[in-house]
């Protein structure tokens, strides 16, 4: 049971700044979830919480007090490698054991402790085998049990679902999301799938260049991205994002760019004009949020159908006009007819609708 | 569903059998010209030696005229003589091992660690090991020299220390000083092949380990030790191979003496052949000594499988 809190946290690495002065309040029993593209600071993130990578800035809490200068081993933390980082020498037993033993816990209490972890992740028959002996999907269960075995302050996890098939992966999962509920351990995970981040934690902190975009909610963060890099990173397919300008047209104001013919309801535009005056502005929907609607053509968005992929359960239609492109998910039925070229619309909710600066990618939060 | 599944197997056996027959020929025949040149410089005198052993012959060249004989394996295993210098084979190995093994590991162990100029250090640390053998005998032999050399101009510098000891005629002195020149030669090899082994042991196991609660110690008794585990029985076997036959240096700088002190199998069946002539009782020792060095390299063809399938 513990928390963390990170202050300006910064890590440097030969002028090139990894991890950028970040801040995030880690709550008792949270599942927070590090996701990004790749080099964006998520793992060193993770690392310096470890205690693995020395920070070159800033402060890391733990429980309230502050841990920079604690080593690893003195953190009571867990930590589930990629590679998952099995003692090859060791059998699954001993594997599972050894932090026990190295906290000289009584022969009894380990065995006694070793079968509680085993069962729980099915690895009893396992138990003397070495790593080598095993399937990927076991060395990952082992790996797991390794962190568990001694209920840490804090569960860390580095991409540690990478190396599963597409199928165990999806399991496993599951697997984890369940046993952090049903134990309650703070855990910290790190990946670059947004599925899995979407799927797992309670908040998701959304990384790129060494910064945080945005700690929120798996729903705030798919409904109310912070910048465009969220609205783009998180969803598949993204967030259509589309150029356009504010521009008047019998008596009320639109939105208007390649495609894009859209009103602007009045109390929104209160909020919208100041910020990008005159200027460009790009308009942010979900492909889920708009529907082909034939009558729509002067009050949504069209364009001429250039790419269309059957998922057998959905269809996702890409849509080009001039600059501007966006995707639609449809049913396969209403995806049917549809060929290449046609000129198709759509009527966009207007509830879904996005806001954000064409110049910084900042979203403009309108009522 | 069985069905297809034994039909795959089948056409893959078939594939494989196919590429097999293709080139089969090939590598046999590269190999050729080694295997003749192997036959005629190392296993037929190999075996004529073998049967010169178990004859009276004092001559080399007559061995199939003679009669069969257990004679020379019984004086050569009843002689102490043998017995002494198996004992001085012995001691010379195992210093050796012993010595260039805990040089090696920590030499390996600093060289992983990053500092300034690590690459220059990394390879002025062969020098040893390129040195050719009869150089680094008459360099040491020099060092050695208890009016002039290095060694005991050394010794002068340390306080209360006036022995000046006469290191190859010392009978005490001689084995250590040899087995010295030896470690200094071969630790080089010891620390390339454990450096290799020591950086193929993946950061994470460390950094598990440092998490699950291990101190530097534990971390290299649980972490390094068993992860250099295979590549430590090859070099123990390799040094112990090399220790076994090594002829050079004892027989340039004390020729087996001083009273025998260094007078190891391989010099003593030298000395037995050409200098006493003893044909039959050098041959007799020399297969077995032949004998040891395929156990042992056995010994090191397993471990090598074992590696490769681990």
């Amino acid at each position: 049971m513990s928390t963390a809190r990170l202050e300006q946290l910064s890590k440097q690495y030969d002028g090139h700044l990894a991890v950028d002065r970040i801040n995030l309040d880690i709550a008792d029993g949270e599942f927070v979830v590090f996701v990004g593209p790749s080099g964006c600071g998520k793992s060193t993130t993770l690392r310096m919480i470890a205690g693995l990578e020395r920070a070159t800035g800033g402060e890391i809490w733990i429980d309230g007090k502050p841990a920079n200068h604690v080593s690893p081993r003195d953190r009571d933390i867990a930590m589930v490698f990629q590679n998952y980082a099995l003692y090859p020498h060791m059998t699954v037993a001993q594997n599972l054991s050894y932090a026990l033993r190295l906290r000289n816990w009584s022969r009894a209490d380990i065995d006694r402790r070793v079968t509680e972890v085993a069962r729980s992740l099915d690895l009893a028959p396992l138990l003397h085998r070495k790593p080598s002996q095993l399937s990927g999907g076991q060395r990952q269960r082992v790996a797991l049990g390794r962190a568990i075995i001694r209920e840490p302050k804090l569960f860390l996890m580095d991409e540690p679902l990478s190396n599963l098939d597409a199928k165990l992966r999806v399991q496993t999962r599951a697997e984890i999301t369940r046993l952090q509920r049903s134990l309650g351990i703070t855990t910290i995970y790190v990946t670059h799938d947004q599925t899995e981040a979407m799927t797992m934690g309670n908040k998701i902190v959304v990384m790129n260049g060494g910064r945080i975009q945005q700690a929120d909610t798996p729903q705030q963060l798919y409904q109310h991205p912070a910048n465009t890099f969220v609205a783009q990173f998180i969803g598949t397919p993204p967030m259509n994002l589309l150029r356009c300008r504010l521009e008047p047209q019998d008596g009320a104001i639109v939105a208007r760019g390649a495609g894009v013919n859209i009103p602007i309801r009045l109390e929104s535009l209160t909020v919208l004009r100041p910020k990008i005056r005159d200027g460009e502005f790009l308009i942010g929907f979900r492909p889920e949020d708009i529907v082909m609607d034939p009558g729509a053509a002067g009050n949504g968005v069209t364009g001429s159908a250039d790419v269309i992929e059957g998922l057998g359960h959905e269809s996702l239609v890409s849509v080009k006009e001039g600059e501007n492109a966006f995707i639609a998910r449809m049913s396969p039925e209403n995806a049917a007819p549809i060929r290449l070229g046609d000129r198709l619309s759509f009527s966009v909710n207007p509830d879904r609708l996005r806001f954000f600066s064409a110049e910084s990618g900042e979203a403009i939060r309108v009522p | 569903m069985a069905l297809t599944q034994t039909s795959a197997r089948v056409a893959g056996v078939r594939t494989v059998h196919y590429a097999d027959s293709q080139d089969r020929w090939l590598p046999a025949v590269m190999v050729l010209p080694f295997l003749l040149a192997i036959t005629a410089l190392v296993i037929i005198p190999l075996l004529w030696g073998i049967r010169i052993s178990f004859t009276n012959s004092r001559i080399i060249g007559r061995a199939f005229t003679e009669a069969f004989t257990l004679a020379n394996y019984q004086s050569v295993l009843t002689d102490p003589d043998t017995w002494h210098s198996l004992y001085v084979t012995a001691v010379f190995s195992l210093g050796t091992v012993i010595g260039s093994i805990a040089l090696g590991l920590v030499t390996a162990l600093v060289l992983t660690r990053a500092f300034p100029g690590r690459g220059i250090v990394r390879t002025l640390i062969i020098l040893p090991w390129a040195v050719p053998h009869v150089v680094a005998a008459l360099i040491w032999q020099w060092m050695y020299n208890p009016n002039y050399g290095v060694v005991n101009y050394a010794i002068g510098w340390i306080p209360f220390v006036t022995s000046q000891p006469n290191w190859l005629s010392d009978p005490n002195l001689a084995l250590p000083a040899i087995i010295i020149l030896n470690i200094w030669k071969t630790y080089p090899f010891a620390t390339l092949v454990l450096l290799a082994g020591l950086q193929s042991i993946p950061d994470e196991l460390y950094e598990a380990s440092e998490i699950d609660g291990a101190g530097p110690v534990r971390r290299f008794l649980d972490i390094t030790l068993p992860g250099l585990k295979h590549v430590l029985a090859i070099v123990v076997l390799l040094l112990t191979i090399w220790s076994f036959g090594n002829f050079v240096f004892i027989f340039l700088m004390t020729q087996g003496g001083p009273a025998g002190a260094t007078n190891t199998l391989v010099v003593k069946v030298y000395f037995e052949a050409f200098r006493f002539f003893r044909a039959g009782p050098a041959f007799a020792m020399g297969s077995l000594l032949l004998l040891v060095a395929v156990l042992l390299t056995l010994a090191y063809a397993f471990i090598v499988r074992r590696g490769k399938d681990a």
